[in-house]
């Protein structure tokens, strides 16, 4: 069974603790203990208290893995608001191109093949414009 | 083939344009508190440097460590190193979020005033505008593009103050969710953390200490090694106190957001406005210590 990021914590504590024990012990019969005892209890000692950083890093672990849907949840509404952004954008594009429209649309009323011609040629320029902005915009 | 004619009484539609422009500009709501809160929010979510303390952590404890640990140590040092990204990347979204939400609330609309001047020209050009029996008079067509300029700001901003509510209202839930889990990232975790290297240190001053006492040398090293410990633990104070002031920012975060989704539907009531701006003045603030202590 997977432990949970309180029993991570819980453990951490504990062996924490036992590490500290150990070093008083260590520190408070110093004199009485031989030089290859201190060092087999100061390793004890930094043994478990790496055991219980381990389990310090499993419990962030544990507790980013529990955020993983909520942390989606603010990215779709962050994306959301950049979308509302770039609509909010687009409106003055829009208005740009239906001028365009707008003026092809007189010149072809008029049957003039030169004002059609120009007038044409005045919305594909428009309309590449727009379409390479948004594509840098996108990429 | 003639131009399609406009109506001749543009001027009463224009009377019931001007009456719908005042019911969106009505609904419009000044977005300024909400967009320096967000922008704050986001300046200040910042905390590459608390993670970094946390995934130095076992880096920093090697030279207090006995040569044999090393092979141990490393293995934290690997796991942490791939906490690192995670971390930032949790704080990343709450950055951009606040960031995105600051652009969208922010005061700078596109200005459409050219635009429609040029709709304006291109209706004039194609000789939809002009003195003829089918042809819409100029000072109308005129007066139509004013009303149309005003219009378009008050429709955009109606709807991105809508959107504004929506996003609000949706994220409200995951945000706090969030920003209390990495709350308890750092006052649980990342403090224990601090707490472990504060042992690690203690130990071989500690063992300095005793091995003068024993040796009948109370007077000599051990004033030393207690001065030279508090040194260190000094610079642990510090990392404490960092992680302090970020619990601090998030918890502002937190309350800012959770009171602005309760009064979303208000944007515009000046008590929301006001405590808004004592959100951002404090995270301000705590900003401010934030980049002493990492001096």
């Amino acid at each position: 069974m997977p432990i949970t990021k309180d029993q991570a914590r819980e453990w951490a504590k504990t062996f924490r603790d036992l590490s500290v024990r150990l070093g008083d012990y260590r520190f408070e019969n110093w004199g009485k203990l031989k030089p290859d005892q201190r060092r087999s209890i100061e390793d004890a000692e930094f043994t478990l208290l790496n055991y219980s950083s381990d389990f310090i890093t499993t419990a962030v672990g544990i507790a980013l893995q529990d955020m993983k849907r909520d942390l989606k949840a603010i990215e779709d509404g962050t994306a959301r608001a950049q979308k509302v952004i770039n609509t909010i954008g687009t409106v003055r594009d829009v208005l740009t191109v239906a001028a365009a429209v707008i003026v092809l649309g007189g010149a072809i009323a008029s049957q003039s093949p030169s004002n059609i011609a120009s007038a044409a040629g005045a919305l594909y320029n428009t309309s590449k414009d727009i379409i390479d902005k948004q594509k840098k915009d996108n990429a | 083939m003639a131009p399609r004619p406009f109506p001749r009484s543009a001027g009463r539609m224009c009377s019931y344009t001007t009456l719908l422009l005042l019911a969106v500009l009505s609904g419009c709501a000044n977005l300024a508190a909400v967009r320096e809160f967000a922008k704050t929010s986001a300046a200040t979510a910042d905390y590459k440097q608390v993670v970094s303390d946390y995934t130095n952590s076992p880096v920093r404890q090697r030279r207090y460590q006995p040569e044999q640990m090393s092979g141990q140590l490393d293995g934290v040092v690997q796991r942490r190193a791939a906490n690192g990204p995670l971390l930032e990347a949790a704080q990343q979204v709450l950055v951009k979020y606040m960031s995105v939400l600051g652009d969208l609330a922010a005061d700078k609309l596109p200005d459409v005033d050219s635009e429609v001047d040029g709709l304006s020209k291109a209706l004039e050009t194609a000789k939809f505008v002009g003195d003829g029996d089918k042809q819409i008079r100029k000072e109308t067509a005129t007066a139509a593009a004013s009303i149309a300029k005003v219009l378009t700001r008050a429709i955009l901003d109606g709807y991105r103050q809508h959107e504004v509510v929506k996003i609000v209202k949706e994220t409200n839930q995951p945000l706090q969710i969030v920003v209390e889990g990495l709350k308890e990232v750092l006052d649980k975790d990342m403090r224990e953390s601090l707490v472990n290297e504060e042992v690690a240190i203690r130990k071989p001053f500690k063992a300095w200490d005793a091995a003068a006492t024993s040796g009948n040398d109370p007077d000599g090293a051990p004033p030393i090694a207690r001065i030279l410990l508090d040194e260190r633990l000094e610079q642990l104070r510090g990392k404490q106190a960092n992680l302090d002031a970020y619990i601090e920012v998030l918890t502002t975060i937190g309350e800012g957001h959770a009171d602005l989704f309760k009064h979303v539907d208000t944007l515009d009531q000046k008590a929301l406005k006001a405590r808004l701006q004592d959100h951002s003045k404090q995270l301000q603030t705590l900003y401010k210590d934030i980049k002493e202590l990492s001096k």
